[in-house]
């Protein structure tokens, strides 16, 4: 078969992967459901040559996961709008206009922006390597003379200063930990 | 309290960044820290949701760095693709819905999936079963060597045993394996065997004909005979890369392809439905209807309208016959 081992590799660490989606917020049997898709991906064989199927299984299973949450998130609004439009709570819109849509990615990038500048400039170059150019640790680290755990620092404290900066622009929509939301009523 | 929180972030930072190229072993302590505290979860939920945000906004990020550095802006967009290792992909196999009917007493359960949608079902290590669209086919608990396709088409990835040869139940027709990947469609025209690996029996206890890799067999409703005729042994199955190779196939049987993968009902003008296709399809993930439409009226050389109930295939506008 053309998976690799792709495939065994899967039914072995089924159990675990199941355990992971749930601690990462999925029901049972929304977890159930993104292992079968998983699944269909492995079997289609569309995957390419993979090094290491393990990490690369739990990379698929959380894109999965991903996927299905925001699925939820968009249903849940759709839901809210609906709810809104019939009780006078003012409704929750996902898709604003495109013009608006557009002012804020540019203000969201302009604010994005100034965080990257304000990094130092190693920082800003060992981020840019790890998340642009897709460069692991391990080759920034040689490449630059420096140990593993000194690129680790540099890439924490890039992502502590977009995390800080993304918790203030998204403090009305807190993401749910549920794949599934909007049951339990709509706190005022 | 606020410095526990702040610990607890820059834990979930560690693990995002660690996690980008981590391995089985990284992600199983992971799970383990996530299962420590729901704040664990939480706090991960918020770094990996920053990072995604900023994933449409990083192309237009401008990166002031020394102008010594060698090596900016190299394979940048090549690069970042890996970040979403599979995404797209991924994203073609989401719509499946699977209903699965606990219909019969005990053993045998039946697993169903509508038109445009797949479905796995695992029997053991080395034996699958890869449902196309708009199939139904019944199992059985108890016997993992034992399938039927009661309607639809079937990829079957089967382990060979000599003493429990794997059978599969098609209507009133058994067919055998002998150490195998094959395909299996039955529609109320009749049934197609094909194989891409090994060989299978067809009948066994009836006329038993013996199908190699790269052979399929016919079965149509309307004949007494089977017949046996070549297919290109990688072509079997390609349904399940939206891919169809067709050697001399009626029209009628391309259109049922379709509809099974694509999810639409699609009529044939009986002026056409006998005419025979050479070739090969390729859907792509695009499921904008207007540009499937557009790419199979040039493959197939036909006109498709796009109705309220479905598609419907004519003899091209401007053709000579």
């Amino acid at each position: 078969m053309t998976d690799g081992g792709l495939y065994e590799a899967f039914l072995g660490m089924r159990p675990a992967l199941h355990r992971y989606l749930q601690r990462r917020g999925a029901r049972d049997d929304e977890a159930e459901d993104i292992l079968q898709e998983v699944l269909l991906t492995l079997s289609s064989g569309k995957t390419g040559p993979v090094s290491e199927p393990g990490g690369y299984l739990y990379r698929m299973a959380t894109n999965h996961f991903l996927i299905h949450r925001r699925g939820a998130v968009r249903r849940a609004r759709r839901e809210e709008d609906w709810v809104g439009a019939h009780t006078g709570d003012p409704p929750d819109l996902d898709e604003a206009p495109s013009a608006e849509t557009s002012l804020i990615a540019r203000q969201q990038l302009a604010i994005l922006q100034s965080v990257i500048d304000r990094l130092p400039e190693r920082t800003r170059t060992i981020f840019r390597r790890f998340r642009i150019e897709g460069e692991t640790r391990p080759s920034i680290a040689s490449d630059l003379e420096i140990s593993i755990s000194a690129v680790e620092k540099h890439l924490a404290r890039a992502y502590e200063a977009i995390t800080a900066v993304r918790l203030r622009l998204d403090e009305d929509k807190p993401l749910p930990r549920h794949l599934t939301i909007g049951k339990d009523g709509h706190g005022a | 309290m606020g410095h526990d929180v702040e610990q607890v972030r820059a834990r979930a930072i560690e693990w995002h960044v660690r996690l980008r190229d981590g391995e089985a072993g990284d992600w199983e302590e992971f799970s383990a820290w996530l299962a420590e505290d729901p704040r664990h979860g939480e706090a991960y939920d918020l770094v990996e949701a920053a990072d995604l945000a900023i994933e449409p906004l990083l192309p237009h990020v401008v990166f002031r760095e020394a102008a010594n550095d060698d090596d900016i802006r190299r394979g940048g967009a090549s690069a970042r693709r890996r970040w979403v290792v599979g995404g797209s992909l991924l994203m073609a196999s989401l719509a499946a819905v699977m209903i699965l009917l606990p219909r019969f007493a005990a053993d045998g359960y039946e697993v169903r999936t509508i038109a445009g949608q797949q479905r796995v079902v695992t029997l053991d290590a080395q034996t699958r079963v890869v449902l196309n669209g708009a199939t139904t086919m019944r199992f059985d608990r108890n016997d993992p060597r034992f399938a039927s396709l009661v309607e639809g088409e079937a990829l079957f990835h089967v382990r060979h045993d000599e003493a429990h040869p794997f059978t599969l139940q098609v209507g009133g027709n058994r067919v055998q394996d002998v150490g195998t990947v094959f395909n299996v469609v039955k529609t109320r025209d009749g049934i197609r065997v094909a194989v891409s690996e090994g060989k299978v029996l067809y009948n066994p206890d009836a006329e038993s004909v013996a199908l190699g890799a790269g052979q399929a067999l016919v079965d149509a409703a309307a004949d007494s005979e089977v017949r046996v005729e070549p297919v290109p042994a990688d072509a079997v199955g390609a349904w399940q890369q939206g891919r169809f190779v067709y050697t001399g196939q009626p029209l009628s049987q391309v259109a049922a392809d379709l509809e099974r993968s694509l999810g639409i009902r699609i009529a044939v003008d009986h002026a056409i439905a006998g005419r025979a296709v050479s070739g090969s399809i390729a859907l792509d993930g695009d499921g904008r209807e207007a540009m499937q439409i557009e790419r199979l009226e040039h493959a197939l050389d036909v006109a498709i309208t796009a109705g309220t109930d479905g598609w419907i295939m004519k003899p091209a506008a401007g053709a000579q016959r």
